[in-house]
């Protein structure tokens, strides 16, 4: 089971509005690689690993992505404090200021909610794990492309952090992977499911090799 | 029931109790029999998570990190009694 902590995994502390900024980093909250969908695919996946690393990384990936969420949302809360109406027309806020006023709301930089059409959980190990290794490097090039738009250092600092941990999760979702393949009959482990045929596990579930 | 499972038992029942007069607590928070109540029940709860630890392994990764990375070892929670 999970537990809050009341702290941030990585501080967020930005002293100047900017309603253009908070509407193009949403999309790292709720667009389609940002850590909602990530949360939420890793910690959906996890039952269909069979060895102890894979359930060990997803769950402690998913658990972080949660943290994740809550930087990002922070960070809207913060870029969208004390707002003008000058401030939310000329920053192109406004149609989203219609629907959620200064609310946190899952959505992508370009209006779409969250969705979980944009995750998937195959049941699969390998077909899963490939996915979420996409999945980190979708999500480092939307952070790349963040740092390329946006100039406050208040608002840089989180972005990097999150940046980073995408290519640490890359790496361990890798061993992840390679730990699923060398417990599997290498001739056919790309021709089954190892969750579900018996016929490509070299060796017995749990067995961590 | 398995001796884990006796275990696990005290200790989800000692950490609900405290959940839920925790959110109790959040909206009365100068009810002081239920702070009281909630403060026995963590001394309690240390108590049980502490013995369940030390025959099962970590409950989470603040507890983790002995003489061996065990926190990577199943049973895991999701698979229930074997």
């Amino acid at each position: 089971m999970w537990e809050y902590r009341k702290i941030l995994e990585y501080p967020v502390n930005i002293k100047n509005p900017d309603p253009t900024a908070a509407k193009l980093i949403m999309s790292q909250l709720g667009g389609p690689d940002g850590e909602l969908g990530a949360s939420m695919r890793y910690l959906n996946q996890r039952f269909a690993q069979p060895y102890d690393i894979g359930k060990a990384t997803l769950t402690s990936i998913g658990t972080e992505e949660l943290a994740h969420q809550e930087i990002i949302a922070s960070m809207i809360h913060q870029l969208t404090r004390n707002l003008t109406p000058e401030q939310i027309r000329s920053g192109g806020f406004d149609a989203y200021f219609v629907d959620h006023t200064t609310g946190v709301y899952p959505q992508s930089a370009g209006g779409t909610p969250f969705s979980a059409e944009m995750i998937q959980s195959t049941g699969d190990p390998i077909a899963d794990l490939f996915e979420d290794l996409a999945a980190e490097q979708k999500a480092r090039l939307s952070y790349d492309n963040l740092l390329r738009l946006i100039d406050d250092p208040d608002v840089r600092d989180p972005l990097k952090f999150l940046r980073e941990r995408e290519i640490v999760h890359f790496q361990r979702f890798g061993e992840a992977l390679e730990n699923v393949q060398e417990n599997l009959d290498a001739k056919n482990y790309y021709a089954y499911n190892p969750a579900f045929d018996t016929r490509c596990t070299k060796f017995k579930k749990n067995n961590r090799g | 029931m398995t001796e884990r499972e006796h275990a696990a038992h005290k200790v989800q029942k000692l950490s609900f109790s405290m959940l839920d007069a925790a959110m109790f607590l959040n909206s009365h928070p100068s009810d002081s029999a239920a702070l009281n109540f909630f403060r026995k029940t963590r001394q309690e709860y240390q108590k049980a998570a502490a013995s369940y630890e030390q025959h099962f392994g970590p409950l989470s990764l603040m507890s983790a990190g002995g003489s061996s990375w065990d926190w990577v070892c199943g049973p895991w929670p999701w698979e229930g009694v074997k």
